[in-house]
Order: C-alpha cells, then sequence, then structure tokens
C-alpha cells in the first residue's frame, strides 16, 4: 500500500472509527452516570419519605406538649406529676418573663431527676438562649404548613428538588412564623436533645424537654425492619446516623464492603432533628450491571465494525488491483499478439518480395524461400488459431470434435512443420512413437497442444539442442511426453506457467515475445479432451506430460462425414 | 561497406541478409542484443540494424551502449512495435530512423541509402 493511500485510509476509515469508540465510550459513560443519578433520586424518594415519616412523629410530639400543657395549671406540683406521668417527656420546665426558671426551682426543692435537668440545660435556659430566631427552632407543623401553603407540588415532586426548595421556603417560613413557640436542640452527653417551649399570654415560656431514649425508640419502631420478611426491589443498605455521626439505626441487607465506602446518597433529617442523617448505599454491582454489559456492547460492536470495515476495504482494494492487473494483462495480452502476428508475417512479404524482385536465383534457393514462406504461414495459423481458441475459452465455447486417427501419424505431420525452424536452431528432434492404434481424438486440439509446447521450446529452450517426444497408449487413453534440454521452468512458476497471460518474464522489451495464452490453452484443451497437461518433475530442462483419453474407432461407429 | 544486422528470428535474419548482400554491403549477423554487442566492438560496421524485442539484451540496450562509444554510426530500428511511443523512444536513443513490421524490401533498401546519403 502506498503511503498516501495510507494516509487516505487514515483519515477516511480510522478517525471516524476512532471518534465513534470514543463517542461509544462517552455514552456509556453518560449511561453510567445517568444510572448512578437514577439510582440516588430514587434513595433520595425513600429518604425523604423516612424523614417525613420521622417528621410526623415530631409533630405527634408538638401537639402532645401542647395539648398537655394546655390542661395543666402551671404549678410546680402538677408540672411534676405530669413529668413523670407522660412517657414521651422527661421534664416540663416554666420560665417566667424575665428569665427566671420558675420551674422546676433551682432554688427549690428538686428531685434527682430536675437536678439532672439543670445540669443538662444550664447553658440553654435563658429566653435569649432559647427563643433564637434559628431556622432549626421553628415549630414543625407551622412549617411543614408553610411548605403545602407555598409549594402545594413540593411534597408530591420529591428528591432533591424537594429538598432544595423546601429549605428557602423553610427561611420563608421562619420569617413569617410568630416567635410564640419553637423547638430546641442541643447536644448533651451522648445524644441529641430536644425542647419545646411555647409563651404564655403572661410572657412567661412554657417547655417540655423530650425522653430522647423513648424518642429513639419510636423512631426506629416506625422505620422499616432491620432485616425485612418481604422482599424489596432495591436491596441496599440506610443508616441513620446522629449529629455526631454516630449512627443510630440501619435496616436493609446490604452490607456496606468498608467504612471508607461513600453513600449513594444522603439527606439531612428535617428541623428539629437537623443534626441528624439519612445514608442511603447500594451494592456497586447493582448500579453498574446494566454499564459493564453496556461497555461489552459498545466495544464489541466497535471491533466488528472495525473488522466489517478492513473487510471492506480489503475487498475494494483487491477488486481495484485485480482490476488494473486484468487491464494492464489485456493491453500486454494485445501488444504481444500483435508482434507476434507480425514475425510471421514480416517473414511472408520478406521471403514472397524476394522472389519476386530476383528472378535470377537458383532453383534451390527459390524452393528454400518458399518453404519458409509456407512454414511462416502455418506458424501463423497456428496463432491465429490459438487466438480464436482462446477467445471461445473466454467465452466457454471451446469444444472437442474426435475423429478417427492414428496418434503418431498426427505427432510426424506436426514434427514435419517444425523440421525447418529447429534446424536453422539447431535442435534434434527424437521421436519414439509407440501410439499407433486407430482411434477417435481431435485432431486440430491435438496439433494445438502439441504446437504449443514444440514453439515454447523453439522460443525458449533452443539452447539446450534437443527435444524428445515419447508416445505411449492404453485402450483408451495416450499419453505423450515433450521433453527439452533447456533452462527449465523456475519452481515458482511450475503452477503459474498454466494461468492465461502469466509470463515467466513479462516485459515486453525482454526479448522473446508471446502472449502467455499457449499453455493456458494446452491444458484447457487437454482436460477437454478428457485428460490433463501437467509439468513432470526434472532435474534438467522442462518436460511435460499430455495425456488425452482416445477411445479405440471399432469401438463407435464412425460418424457420416460432415462439412464443418 | 559493413552492415550489422540484429534480430533473433533466424528467417527474418537470413532474409535481410541475403538483401543487403544483393545490395552490395557486407552483412555481420547476430541472433540476440549480445552478440550484436560483441560484433559491433570487433567488426566495427559503418551501418547497424536492430530489432527491439531479442532475447538477453535488447535493442534499446544495444543502441544505447553503442552510442556509447560511437555517436556517429548510423542505427536503423526495425520492430514490430508500431506504436508512436515506441519510435519516439528509439529516436531519442539515438537511432536515425525506425521501421514497423512487416516491411517492404524496398523500403528498407531506400531508409538505408537514405540515412547513408545523410553520412
Amino acid at each position: 500500500m502506498k503511503p498516501k493511500l495510507l494516509i487516505l485510509f487514515t483519515i477516511i476509515v480510522l478517525l471516524p472509527l476512532g471518534l465513534l469508540l470514543w463517542l461509544g465510550l462517552r455514552l456509556v459513560d453518560y449511561e453510567q452516570q445517568n444510572t448512578r443519578q437514577k439510582f440516588q433520586e430514587l434513595l433520595l424518594a425513600q429518604l425523604v419519605d423516612v424523614d417525613e415519616t420521622i417528621g410526623r412523629l415530631i409533630e405527634q410530639r408538638e401537639t402532645n406538649i401542647i395539648n398537655t400543657t394546655q390542661s395543666l395549671e402551671l404549678s410546680s406540683l402538677s408540672l411534676r406529676q405530669s413529668s413523670r406521668r407522660n412517657p414521651v417527656i422527661r421534664q416540663f420546665f416554666v420560665l417566667t418573663g424575665n428569665g427566671r426558671l420558675r420551674f422546676p426551682d433551682p432554688q427549690g426543692q428538686l428531685s434527682d431527676n430536675e437536678w439532672a435537668f439543670l445540669q443538662r440545660t444550664r447553658d440553654i435556659l435563658t429566653e435569649g438562649n432559647l427563643v433564637r430566631r434559628d431556622p432549626a427552632d421553628v415549630p414543625q407543623q407551622q412549617m411543614r404548613q408553610a411548605i403545602q401553603q407555598q409549594s402545594p407540588t413540593l411534597v408530591r415532586n420529591r428528591g432533591q428538588a424537594y429538598v432544595q426548595q423546601a429549605e428557602s421556603v423553610y427561611t420563608q417560613a421562619l420569617s413569617t412564623a410568630p416567635t410564640s413557640q419553637g423547638w430546641r436542640h442541643w447536644y448533651h452527653g451522648n445524644g441529641d436533645n430536644l425542647i419545646f417551649w411555647q409563651k404564655t399570654a403572661d410572657r412567661s415560656i412554657v417547655g417540655a424537654e423530650l425522653d430522647p431514649v423513648r424518642l429513639l425508640a419510636d423512631v426506629i419502631a416506625i422505620l422499616p425492619q432491620t432485616d425485612p420478611v418481604e422482599d424489596i426491589p432495591l436491596t441496599g443498605r440506610t443508616v441513620l446516623a446522629d449529629s455526631m455521626n454516630r449512627p443510630l439505626y440501619q435496616w436493609g441487607r446490604y452490607e456496606p464492603s468498608s467504612e471508607e465506602q461513600a453513600p449513594l446518597t444522603q439527606l439531612g433529617l428535617s428541623h428539629p432533628l437537623s443534626g441528624w442523617s439519612l445514608k442511603a448505599y447500594l451494592p456497586p454491582k447493582q448500579i453498574q450491571s446494566g454499564v459493564f454489559s453496556g461497555t461489552i456492547n459498545v466495544v464489541g460492536g466497535f471491533v466488528v465494525l472495525c473488522l466489517a470495515v478492513i473487510g471492506l476495504a480489503t475487498y475494494f482494494y483487491r477488486e481495484s488491483t485485480r482490476e488494473i492487473r486484468d487491464a494492464d494483462q489485456r493491453v500486454t495480452f494485445v501488444n504481444q499478439v500483435s508482434h507476434e502476428l507480425k514475425t510471421p508475417l514480416t517473414n511472408i512479404r520478406l521471403y514472397a518480395e524476394l522472389l519476386q524482385q530476383n528472378p535470377s536465383a537458383t532453383e534451390e534457393k527459390e524452393k528454400k524461400h518458399l518453404d519458409i514462406i509456407v512454414n511462416e504461414s502455418q506458424r501463423l495459423s497456428r496463432l491465429i488459431g490459438n487466438i480464436l481458441n482462446f477467445g471461445r475459452q473466454q467465452h466457454s465455447q471451446l469444444t472437442i470434435h474426435p475423429i478417427r486417427g492414428i496418434i503418431d501419424e498426427s505427432i510426424r505431420t506436426i514434427l514435419d512443420h517444425f523440421n525447418e525452424a529447429f534446424k536453422t536452431n539447431g535442435i534434434d528432434i527424437t521421436f519414439r512413437g509407440h501410439a499407433p492404434a486407430d482411434v477417435r481424438f481431435d485432431h486440430d486440439a491435438l496439433e494445438q497442444i502439441l504446437g504449443n509446447l514444440i514453439n515454447n521450446i523453439e522460443k525458449y529452450a533452443a539452447e539446450g539442442g534437443a527435444m524428445t517426444i515419447v508416445s505411449r497408449q492404453t485402450n483408451d487413453e495416450t499419453r505423450i511426453t515433450v521433453r527439452d534440454n533447456g533452462s527449465g521452468i523456475p519452481t515458482a512458476h511450475r503452477e503459474k506457467i498454466f494461468e492465461p497471460f502469466h509470463r515467466i518474464s513479462n516485459k515486453l522489451t525482454d526479448g522473446v515475445a508471446g502472449a502467455g495464452i499457449g499453455l493456458a490453452l494446452a491444458r484447457d484443451l487437454a482436460r477437454l479432451h478428457g485428460g490433463d497437461l501437467i509439468l513432470l518433475e526434472t532435474r534438467k530442462g522442462a518436460a511435460f506430460e499430455l495425456k488425452i483419453e482416445t477411445s479405440p474407432a471399432r469401438a463407435v461407429q464412425e460418424p457420416p462425414l460432415q462439412g464443418t | 561497406m559493413k552492415i550489422l544486422i540484429a534480430e533473433d528470428d533466424p528467417n527474418i535474419l537470413s532474409g535481410l541478409s541475403e538483401i543487403f548482400e544483393a545490395e552490395g554491403y557486407q552483412p555481420i549477423l547476430a541472433a540476440d542484443g549480445q552478440q550484436a554487442i560483441e560484433k559491433f566492438d570487433s567488426e566495427r560496421p559503418d551501418f547497424v540494424c536492430l530489432d527491439i524485442m531479442m532475447p538477453g539484451e535488447s535493442g534499446y540496450d544495444v543502441c544505447r551502449k553503442i552510442r556509447k562509444s560511437d555517436s556517429r554510426v548510423p542505427v536503423i530500428f526495425l520492430s514490430a512495435k508500431s506504436e508512436e511511443i515506441d519510435k519516439v523512444l528509439g529516436l531519442e536513443l539515438g537511432a536515425d530512423d525506425y521501421i514497423t513490421k512487416p516491411f517492404g524490401v524496398r523500403e528498407v533498401i531506400a531508409r538505408i541509402r537514405a540515412v547513408t546519403r545523410r553520412h
């Protein structure tokens, strides 16, 4: 392949193929991202559900506290009793309008629980500290209402959008919210604590601290079981973690392989448990199952495409070179044939003119000239016969017409044609005939085959100085070998010499002329005649064996002679 | 006057030889290119007739070699190759004339005389 062609091939074929592969891989990558994102959205929606469930629990607590405090007279006794009776509340408290703690009264008599409560809430139980305009401290019910009022579709459109928009709505809700009640979250000891407070008409604050253990137990109770009995489509793992990022509870069958594995998606819980977070894990296999086969498909498809393109390119390249070669051969063939025809023609004209212009020539010389003219005419008709038969062969019209005759006699007649030429060239002819039977064969075909073989010896093996022809015969087959002493046929050409247009040396100026159809035609004729023409293994020179089918003439009734 | 004839077909060779002898030339015969070069060197002919398609060295090669050692001796190609490009190539190589086969006896003689006259 020429370099120019190679560059062109690269530009036209390899570049688009490379681009295609790149795009394919990009597509797979995109698919992967897309799949991941889909899973993330799905899981996020689940987490939002969980968040809402927990949110409703907090809301229940809120209602519970509001109802309880409303029915209470805010005396120390009833508050203390209530604290004990209500399982979800650890401690009630009352702050006076000037920020002093009225219950439990630090100066009064304190139970162990009350004392512990004061220890826990030492830093936050002042009005300024408790009632902060902090987003985290808007009452749950108010916030939910605000969200639903302002954007009723939000709750339905879960996922990322929900979270993002909820935040903005949440901020708006905060600005409009009355600061008469709220949640306060703080961290103490080893866990999160929550207080719900509300202002009363006399500007004092009544509040309640939730029991964190009870809260967690209730939260866990409303979450799915750790090992669900029923099959759920996504076998992942969801983890609820507190504000120190310690796992509080987890469910789902999948066990994340290592601590470092990042969750596929996570969500911070809504107020007031905003320190808590939900993390969702999925087995990587589940996310990538489709992606892997996608890569295989793209790469496989690409390989197939490459092979197809290469195959196609090779096919077209072969076709075009074959066409060029064929065209080349035809041109060479025409040149060779015209050259071949001109040589005998030149001789005939030359000697005819010599005879014409030289009346004084001796009789012997005249005979010699006439002999040459006759021989050259025969050569010419042999050539024309070759060309015509070749034309027929090209159109599959080559046929054999066997008639009665004796092989050895035919061979002698053929040899007679070459006697003169061989004498001039110094080639000795030896003929050993053992085929005297009266058989049926195509005389013209035999003459053409042997003529071509002998002609080749004259042209290519004259320096060997000898030609031996031997004929042998069995019942219905005749074999004729033609040997010479010339330079032989190179091994590389042993089979190719029988291909049309093939010449051992194909250069037109190389001297010996020839169209390269003689042997091809001879073999075809031999095969049509029920035999073959092969090149025998020899140490010196070349030897061809011709085998033809020759049925005995007696066995078949001679057909009446027709003017063919 | 010696005339070298290089031609691989023995009949054409002897025919040409006969013609030139009748015209009073002294023919020197070569059956291929190699012989032609050898005989040119040994016989120093006054005129050269070359066939183009010969085994071994072609007529073109012979002409090129002759022109290297002698730029004056007349050279004529006698060839069956009748394409214009063949004639141009022959003349470009330094030949004085180009005769295509099959040729007439009188034409060959007339052309040889014409070329000889010019020299």
